[in-house]
């Protein structure tokens, strides 16, 4: 016996016992064999074969367990990762085990994305799970929002880079001079978050999401009803900064939305013109806004 | 000129910032394919929050009462399922397992292919991946099977990571082998976890030491009617002989505790539940041998401190991509951990320090432990940590102490030290902090207390 063949002669010999409890259901030993062979199959028709490293960074979630068990598989080799990880940790790890893919959840796409360049043997990003976690607070966070057409851009890198690009401008115009930007997503003042964005798709649109830290996000109040180990408490965020720590003072609401609007007008050859939602926008956003306040 | 709509809305509720988007997107898709009479523009929104809140994805866990009492909104995203909104160029996990076959034909697989890479962080240099095999992982399932005596219907439960080796090895791969349940705890508030013991029958617990110490906090508030737990193991970092004491008054259990490493796919020794000496990490498992031996490799007699040295089919393969540290630390068989201890008479192991952590000062070894020991016996000081530290390359190791406590002043803790402690180890500076770096399991990152710590979360700039 091994480890690839585990799960199959447990689903023979009892079928029906539960293997997995999560949040209140069972997984049986013969629905956990079927969906790791899923998962295997989907792995190895994306070209994942014996030997190859596959990445994961996930919680101990159901999705963990077909990962790493859909791995050894295929004999590949499963490198699961602390979902605390930030920036060089990760790219360390990516690189050094060379990984073909990576298996992670939704929200740390941003993460990953910033440093897929430095990685040319990453192939795939395969992503699980709804725990993106945004914090919103009335002095600290300003967010700008987009829904475009895929067709103003060549493809995401071009998204991304002209994004990235003029967000720059739109914060070194606000006197934060130190602003740079690498690629796909954080906007930085030397190893610091000054800002993120992230790109997100449906059909031919892409949602643009920013948020940038005006003040410093004072985050106790945020963490005192998510539950997290006070000792790991300052590596679930990665080090960020604000534009008042930058710069000494704080920049007004109008500085910043013309700072960075006017960055995004000149670079995409546009003018911006305040409006409204239309009829049936408005309909929509009375049908979400009970959606989201149902739950 | 090409104009876009701007929409500004500085008194938006957090739900605001996803269902705004979201009805554009829906006008503009919907628009498509129905007769719309007013077409929507590219669209630019600017927001600002009126008060705090946070939006957080469907499997994230929120305390909302306490949300509510600090005037907090909390709104969730809703599922994104087939065709919904993903972040741009990835593969969705479930897609990918929908459009695949559910039977699976083998691969040739062998005992020694290397199943799972585990990165560690050792106390200096980059982090190493070691490698750990099928073979590695059934020999650590047999080892723990004396240790753990389980039945059919027995439940583990692992507060541990699966990413850390000894949630990975005990909380699933040994759960699973020996076709036990492994109920899956993906984010823990000790509250919610109580409630979990008792509705889900959790048996078998998985845990390190603070784990345990918030799990008791949280039972003295409000105690448990019913409890399953049968064994508990903790593991990773020295558990309190009080946390044992207390979590038996309280859940009726004694904990186990364990020793291993990454290199040992997990437990190598274990203190047995009827013989628990405190202080010790017990007597090594089925298929481990555990030697302690002088600086010239020869074994050492009971009582006397050396390196540990260990030897079993749970010993790593080696470190990926690097054979001369593989060189180094494994030979004839024998992985050396560059853990200090030493066996009693009985055979209880002790781990004492770690290699690297012993400090060289005036022709001395000192043990960071034992000052740490000391300075933890200091009724103001909760938590104390001692590092060697060079001023410059080639001048001697100064001893350095990082406490965390009440109402304190480095000259009170210098002088409680000059009375405890022989001369040359009392620490030469002493820092108070807030907390101590801690990893995920909860082990003080010494290297992140010493000189020249780069923090690697940062990104810099000249990487690339």
């Amino acid at each position: 016996m091994n480890l690839s063949r585990l799960l199959e002669e447990k689903a023979e010999e009892y079928p029906k016992r539960t293997a997995l409890v999560y949040e209140g259901k069972n997984i049986t030993f013969q629905e956990l064999n079927r969906s790791v062979n899923r998962l295997a199959n989907g792995l190895k028709n994306l070209g994942i074969e014996k030997g190859d490293r596959v990445a994961i960074m996930l919680p101990n979630s159901p999705e963990f367990v077909y990962s790493f068990f859909a791995c050894q598989r295929l004999g590949a080799v499963a490198v699961p990762f602390n979902t605390m990880y930030k920036g060089g940790e990760i790219l360390y790890i990516l690189k050094d085990s060379g990984a073909k893919a990576i298996i992670t959840l939704t929200n740390f796409v941003p993460l990953i994305n910033e440093i897929k360049p430095e990685l040319p043997n990453l192939k795939y990003i395969i992503t699980t799970g709804e725990r993106s976690l945004t914090f919103a607070d009335p002095d600290s966070t300003r967010f700008v929002q987009g829904v475009l057409s895929k067709s103003i851009f060549k493809d995401l890198d071009d998204a991304y880079r002209k994004t990235g690009e003029a967000l720059v401008q739109g914060f070194q115009e606000l006197g934060l001079k130190g602003t740079w930007y690498k690629h796909r997503g954080s906007l930085r003042i030397g190893g610091k978050k000054l800002a993120g964005f992230y790109f997100s798709e449906i059909e031919d649109l892409y949602l643009l999401n920013m948020v940038c830290f005006l003040v410093p996000l004072h985050t106790e109040d945020f963490f005192s009803v998510l539950w997290v180990p006070p000792e790991v408490k300052d590596k679930v965020l990665e080090p960020l900064t604000s534009a008042e720590e930058e710069l000494g003072r704080r920049p007004s609401d109008e500085e910043f939305k013309k700072a960075v609007l006017g960055a995004l007008e000149k670079q995409f050859g546009i003018q911006l013109k305040e409006g409204g939602l239309t009829r049936d926008e408005r309909f929509g956003y009375e049908k979400q806004k009970t959606l989201a306040k149902k739950r | 000129m090409n104009e876009w709509r701007l929409i500004t809305n500085l008194e938006a509720d957090v739900a605001d910032l996803l269902a705004l988007p979201a009805a554009i997107i829906e006008a503009r898709i919907a628009g498509r394919y129905i007769l719309s009479t007013q077409k929507s523009p590219q669209t630019l929104l600017i927001q600002r929050v009126k008060r705090k809140g946070m939006l957080v994805g469907a499997d994230v866990l929120v305390d909302r009462e306490e949300a509510s009492k600090k005037g907090m909104d909390v709104v969730f995203q809703p599922r994104g399922g087939r065709g919904g909104l993903r972040p741009a160029d990835t593969i969705s996990l479930e897609e990918l397992m929908l459009k695949s076959k559910e039977k699976f034909k083998s691969e040739d697989v062998s005992l020694e292919d290397v199943a799972a890479l585990i990165y560690t962080s050792g106390t200096t240099g980059n982090p190493k991946g070691v490698m750990l095999t099928h073979r590695n992982f059934l020999a650590e399932c047999e080892a723990t099977l004396r240790v753990i005596p389980t039945m059919p219907e027995d439940r583990f439960a692992s507060l541990v990571p699966f990413f850390h080796i000894y949630g990975l090895a005990i909380g699933l791969v040994a759960a699973l082998f020996r076709g036990c349940s492994s109920v899956l705890i993906p984010q823990y508030s000790p509250k919610s976890f109580l409630r979990k013991i008792e509705d889900e029958r959790v048996s078998i617990l998985i845990a390190i030491p603070t784990q345990y110490f918030h799990l008791l906090l949280a039972v003295r508030r409000r105690p448990i009617k019913k409890s399953y737990l049968r064994y508990c193991i903790s593991g990773a970092a020295p558990l309190p002989v009080k946390v044992i004491e207390a979590f038996k008054e309280s859940f009726g259990v004694e904990i186990i505790e364990g020793y291993g490493l990454t290199e040992t796919t997990a437990a190598v020794a274990v203190n047995p539940r009827d013989r628990i000496k405190p202080g010790s990490v017990g007597l090594p498992v089925e298929g481990a041998e555990i030697k302690v031996v002088d600086d010239r490799g020869e074994e050492l007699p009971q009582d006397r401190a050396g390196e540990i040295l260990i030897k079993g089919e749970m010993v790593m393969k080696g470190y990926y991509n690097l054979p001369e540290e593989t060189r180094k630390t494994l030979k004839d068989g024998w992985l050396y951990t560059g853990d200090i201890g030493y066996k009693d008479g009985e055979g209880y192991l002790y781990i004492t320090d770690r290699k690297k952590d012993i400090i060289i000062k005036g022709g001395f070894n000192i043990s960071p432990k034992e000052i740490e020991e000391i300075l933890c016996e200091h009724p103001k000081v909760e938590e104390a940590a001692v590092v060697g530290y060079k001023e410059k390359e080639g001048r001697e190791e100064a001893i350095k102490a990082f406490i965390v406590g009440r109402d304190l002043t480095p000259e009170e803790i210098l002088r409680y030290c000059r009375k405890r402690l022989a001369s040359y180890k009392v620490p030469d500076e002493i820092e108070l902090k807030d907390s101590l770096p801690k990893s995920a399991t909860g082990k003080v990152l010494r290297k992140e207390l010493r000189k020249g710590y780069k923090d690697l979360r940062f990104i810099e700039r000249d990487e690339s």
